[in-house]
């Protein structure tokens, strides 16, 4: 088919009117646990030699029996919590059998009929999506496919370290209506994960992987459009501009009046489209049936209220909370609120005294992009030592990183460094002067009205005296220059 | 596809007769009234059998493609399932 970025097939809207875009995403997320879904082998990292995680279980030789992993399943449960979703009492696991070389035991053992969790909702950004099961199952093997095209000798190579790792699968409603609002879900999500510890949720780590199902039908209609599943998207940025593609793919086969064929496409990050994966070997029927050597877990009421109380504050509560008790603007609020470290370090800083504004200001502008996080009792003494006038902001930044490094406190690094702010008018004036001599240029320009010029001046003057309170220092200039 | 079973030449009838049998049978049992009768997905009496999660040593290498028709580099290898581009 012709690009979608090309002109030719770009006809205008018929009478239907404007496109709606229709998104449901299914999310498979690797729980933080040590060892595999139903087996004691250990989770690999990225780059471990082949087939080295791998035992009579995972490798499916006969007469083997996969017993489920407690943390997994109560990762599941916490995340199903997490997401308002209904336990049911009685769940099983069942086979989902097709035929594929990643997949050793000819089935996958996942959950059908009678999953972990159903009807949740995750809010993203005032919108409502409906979470319809969050459920378990296991990961496949690792394909390498090598091969020389001209003499058609391909073949595969297989790793079977991935294969029997856990993994939940989250299945929202196709409750999204843009890439945009995908994407939000997809980070909103990681953020809950993230939260209550069930997962690292890495997407570049593959602990984290979103496919989404797209149609597109005109607005207003209530039908949904035939749909196609996106698989292979490793970050938040080609989840968004896979979907961005497939939707405008969609539109201009509608328009030019071909159809679009149900069917997973796979996003190519270095073409960046998406293509075909159809393939002749591959069933669409799994006969589904119950795995006969796991018993169906009874889910006991007292366990699932032990770990709903055992839940820390959620996301969403979290930022409300942010904005009620400390006015937060909404910057430092999508910062802090997002990250349950900075969030803690937020708390703790203002619980021990530091004001809330300044403690936030901090976190936003010098920890959260540093990704290094002081104690929450050193970052109070810092910002109280900048809010009492003690050391300018420019010392108390290079303090914050040595008290990252070496875990002393801002007020033994400050006193040893010599730091103080002078804001001593006599002696600043000195310095005011000996600044607007040395820079006759900015100083005549400045007089001349061009106001930028202030800021060569307060550099310079910066430069020649860190300790100098900038505040006091910029009026002394005002005055000098006035 | 469901299924792939190798066949020599000549053994159609053989296992055409077996399927024809199970699929009979299978008949059979259609005919039984259920009704009543709650969907079973287990016949043990046993439930909730959890594992604590402690990583245990698995396999060598050489160990797990030992049974293994080739192997490559640590790799099984498979005739190709990739579709010609």
């Amino acid at each position: 088919m012709s690009s979608p970025s090309g002109d030719a097939r770009h006809l205008p809207a018929q009478r239907g009117g404007v496109w709606e875009v229709v998104i449901g995403m299914e999310v498979h997320v690797q729980p933080r646990t040590r060892s595999k879904m139903f087996c004691g082998c250990a989770i690999g990292e990225l780059g471990d030699a082949p087939n080295t995680h791998v035992c009579e279980v995972c490798l499916g030789l006969p007469g083997v029996l996969p017993v489920p992993n407690k943390a997994a399943v109560e990762a599941c449960l916490k995340t199903a919590l997490a997401l308002g979703c209904e336990i049911p009492r009685h769940t099983k696991f069942d086979r989902k059998n097709y035929m594929y070389p990643d997949l050793p035991k000819g089935y996958q053992i996942s959950q059908y009929d009678l999953p972990m969790s159903i009807n949740g909702h995750l809010d993203v950004g005032g919108r409502k999506v409906r979470i319809r099961r969050v459920h378990l199952e296991e990961d496949t093997g690792k394909l390498i496919h090598a091969g020389d095209k001209l003499h058609k000798a391909w073949e595969s190579y297989v790793d079977l370290n991935r294969a029997g790792v856990p993994l939940m699968e989250i299945v929202s409603e196709p409750d999204l209506r843009s890439a945009d609002e995908a994407r939000d879900y997809a980070i909103e999500l990681r953020t809950l994960l993230r939260t209550i510890g069930a997962s690292e949720a890495e997407m570049e780590k593959g602990q984290m992987r979103a496919e989404p199902n797209i149609s597109i039908r005109r607005e207003g209609s209530s039908e949904l459009g035939v749909k196609t599943e996106l698989k292979n998207i490793n970050s938040f940025r080609a989840l968004h501009r896979a979907i961005l593609f497939e939707v405008e793919r969609q539109k201009q086969l509608l328009e030019a009046g071909d159809t679009v064929v149900q069917e997973t496409r796979g996003w190519s990050e270095a073409e960046q489209r998406t293509f075909s994966q159809r393939s002749k070997e591959f069933a669409e029927d799994y006969r589904y049936f119950p795995e006969p050597d796991i018993p169906p877990l009874e889910l006991d009421r007292a366990w699932i209220e032990d770990l709903r109380r055992g839940l820390p504050e959620l996301p969403a509560v979290r930022r409300a909370r942010l904005v009620a008790d400390h006015s937060l603007p909404h910057r430092d609020v999508a910062v802090i609120g997002a990250d349950r470290e900075l969030a803690d370090l937020f708390d703790g800083a203002v619980a021990a005294g530091a004001p809330a504004k300044q403690v936030a200001n901090w976190i936003v502008a010098e920890v959260a992009p540093s990704g290094k996080l002081p104690s929450a009792q050193n970052l109070a003494e810092l910002v109280k030592l900048v809010s009492d006038g003690s050391i300018t902001r420019d010392q108390a930044r290079e303090v914050l990183v040595e008290s990252v490094e070496t875990g002393r406190t801002p007020a033994e690094i400050a006193a040893e460094h010599g730091h103080k702010q002078v804001s001593d008018e006599s002696e600043l004036r000195v310095l005011a002067e000996a600044v607007i001599d040395a820079n006759p240029k900015a100083a005549a320009d400045f007089r001349g009205g061009k106001k930028q010029a202030m800021q060569a001046l307060m550099a310079d003057l910066r430069k020649r005296a860190p300790q100098a309170n900038p505040k006091v220092a910029n009026e002394l200039l005002l005055k000098l220059l006035g | 596809m469901l299924a792939r079973i190798g066949l020599e030449p000549g053994d159609e009838e053989f296992y055409a007769g077996q399927l024809s049998g199970i699929l009979e049978h299978i008949d059979r049992l259609q005919q039984l009234d259920t009704e009543d009768i709650p969907p079973t997905a287990q016949v043990v009496e046993i439930a909730s059998r959890l594992r604590e999660d402690e990583p245990r040593p698995s396999l060598t290498q050489e160990e797990a493609l030992a049974n293994a028709p080739a192997a490559v580099n640590g790799s099984f290898r498979v005739p190709s399932i990739q579709e010609e581009t």
